[in-house]
């Protein structure tokens, strides 16, 4: 029957299409970066590149095996992650205390909205001359300089977040005569975790973008501090060493973030990407 | 006082232009009463006002102080879709008035009930449309109210669930001793369920007519004396 060779055949190209092999697609990213690492190698061996500009990738493996042999490293990390840390879960946690109180009050957003407003407008690493005036070079003005770059981001998503939340929801509390409080905690702020986790990961990021900006500016150690000391010292390996350790930790941090995300929401019926 | 809830007079307008005209009704122990009527005629507002959601109205609304014994408001309400929390399972969403100091076995009982015995567990998005309007009338009866408000329950299910659920309700009502207002627009609904049917109508909306619907539950959807009162009911959403 040609009818239902046909259906046979075309179900057959079908399956052959939806067979993927997942696994390639990862070897796939490796390509790129390899070829490059093989090529750079090849170039400062072969003296086209001079090493004192940019270090052969073995001789970057090198400087991050003695620095972690030496014991400097987890030094230089263990500083590096205690700031932003702080810096994180302090701005993270009056934004989502200040988020949700002028969410729930529109009497607090007419008083506090327009502040907010000028203060985003403001880049937040304008405020470091100010922040070492005030506070002086150790560790206060960084962790401040990173509780403020963290803050935005979660306040703007979580407001948002709140008030995108189904108003028929809302209703179901009001229904049950919750309070401000209770409303917040029960329905308001689980309705907007989807929207306040997108503003964590933004602004862990950004986080660690201040934290260089802190210790670049004024540190002893850090990962801040390996640049700029790579660069006063002449050592390319050494900035090239700390590039790759906050390229891994800022990965690695935000690779947690999500793990958190995934389980907080796991409730979520929502489009999660198709297969094209 | 006998009635359990009373609206008197009830008046309201939505930007200046009245909705509902001079509207008095009210509901006995165990009664279920029908509000019908188009869509747009106010029907789901009335329902809303006398929820006391919505507060901007001018007339009386009075409740039994038979209500407010035992522990939340003595209405519990059922909207048109579930409203379920989705971050919260079917026995969280059911318990919610109680939060974490939920009474587990009550729970359970009235999972059995709406016939979703051992799936508190789930979550709302893994329930299909009816299973989540049953949850939803699970949590409105959670409190132990004596009277359940209903917004048009049934609309968004189909015509099977429809009538099972309905049964559910009725047969409910009449365990738990709980008198209903049904919001809806069907006319077999409303005649099949209710003890008394309001028509809703004009602009703005007044109560039209009330018919009495004098046959015991359970009751023959098929039955001649309802098909009688829905051709009368007809004809006055008609004229």
């Amino acid at each position: 029957m040609p009818a239902s060779s046909l259906l046979g055949a075309r179900v057959g190209t079908d399956a052959a299409l939806i067979v993927r092999r997942p696994w390639l697609g990862h070897w796939r990213g490796l390509v790129l970066p390899l070829a490059v690492l093989v090529l750079l190698e090849a170039l400062v061996r072969l003296d086209w590149i001079p090493a004192h500009q940019l270090p052969a990738p073995s001789q970057v493996g090198q400087t991050l095996w003695w620095l972690a042999v030496g014991g400097e490293l987890w030094g230089h990390i263990g500083v590096s992650l205690t700031r932003v840390a702080a810096g994180f879960a302090i701005g993270a946690a009056l934004a989502v205390l200040i988020g949700a109180w002028v969410g729930l009050s529109r009497r607090a957003e007419s008083y506090l909205e327009p502040t907010f407003q000028a203060l985003r407008a403001i880049p937040s690493l304008a405020w470091v001359p100010l922040l070492l005036l005030w506070l002086g070079i150790d560790e206060t003005p960084k962790v401040v300089l990173i509780a403020l770059g963290a803050f935005f981001p979660v306040y703007l998503a979580l407001l948002a977040g709140i008030r995108n939340v189904d108003r028929k929801l809302v209703e179901v509390g009001r229904l049950h005569r919750l309070s401000g409080v209770a409303l917040t905690r029960r329905i308001l702020l689980p309705a907007a975790l989807p929207s306040l986790f997108t503003g964590l990961r933004g602004a862990l990021s950004l986080s660690w973008m201040f934290l260089v900006a802190a210790e670049l500016i004024a540190a002893t150690q850090g990962l801040g501090y390996l640049l700029s000391d790579g660069r006063e010292t002449s050592r390319p390996d050494l900035v090239i060493a700390a590039i790759l350790l906050l390229a891994v930790l800022g990965k690695l941090s935000d690779g947690l973030l999500k793990r958190l995300e995934t389980r907080a929401l796991h409730w979520r019926d929502s489009f999660v990407g198709g297969e094209g | 006082m006998s009635a359990l809830l009373e609206l008197r007079g009830i008046r309201k307008a939505f930007a200046g232009q009245r909705v509902l005209d001079d509207i008095d009704l009210s509901l006995a122990p165990g009664e279920i009463v029908s509000l019908l009527g188009p869509s747009g005629c106010g029907k789901s507002t009335l329902l809303r006002i006398a929820a006391g959601l919505d507060q901007d109205f001018t007339g009386g609304l009075a409740h039994n102080p038979l209500l407010d014994f035992g522990g939340g408001t003595g209405i519990g309400v059922v909207f048109q879709e579930p409203r379920l929390l989705p971050w919260l399972n079917v026995a969280q969403n059911i318990g919610f008035a109680a939060g974490r100091g939920a009474d587990a076995e009550w729970i359970e009982q009235l999972l059995e009930d709406v016939g979703l015995a051992g799936q508190g567990g789930k979550l709302p998005k893994q329930l299909s449309g009816g299973m989540a309007q049953r949850v939803a009338i699970a949590r409105g009866l959670y409190q132990r109210p004596q009277v359940l408000l209903l917004d048009e329950p049934f609309s968004a299910v189909d015509a099977f669930t429809r009538m099972k659920l309905q049964d559910l309700v009725v047969g409910l009502a009449d365990r738990y001793g709980i008198a209903l207002l049904l919001v809806t627009h069907d006319l077999d609904e409303a005649f099949y369920l209710s003890d008394r049917v309001l028509i809703l109508g004009g602009s703005p909306s007044r109560i039209q007519r009330e018919l009495a619907v004098p046959l015991p539950h359970p009751r023959d959807r098929r039955a001649v004396e309802l098909a009688y009162l829905r051709g009368e009911a007809l004809t006055e959403l008609t004229l």
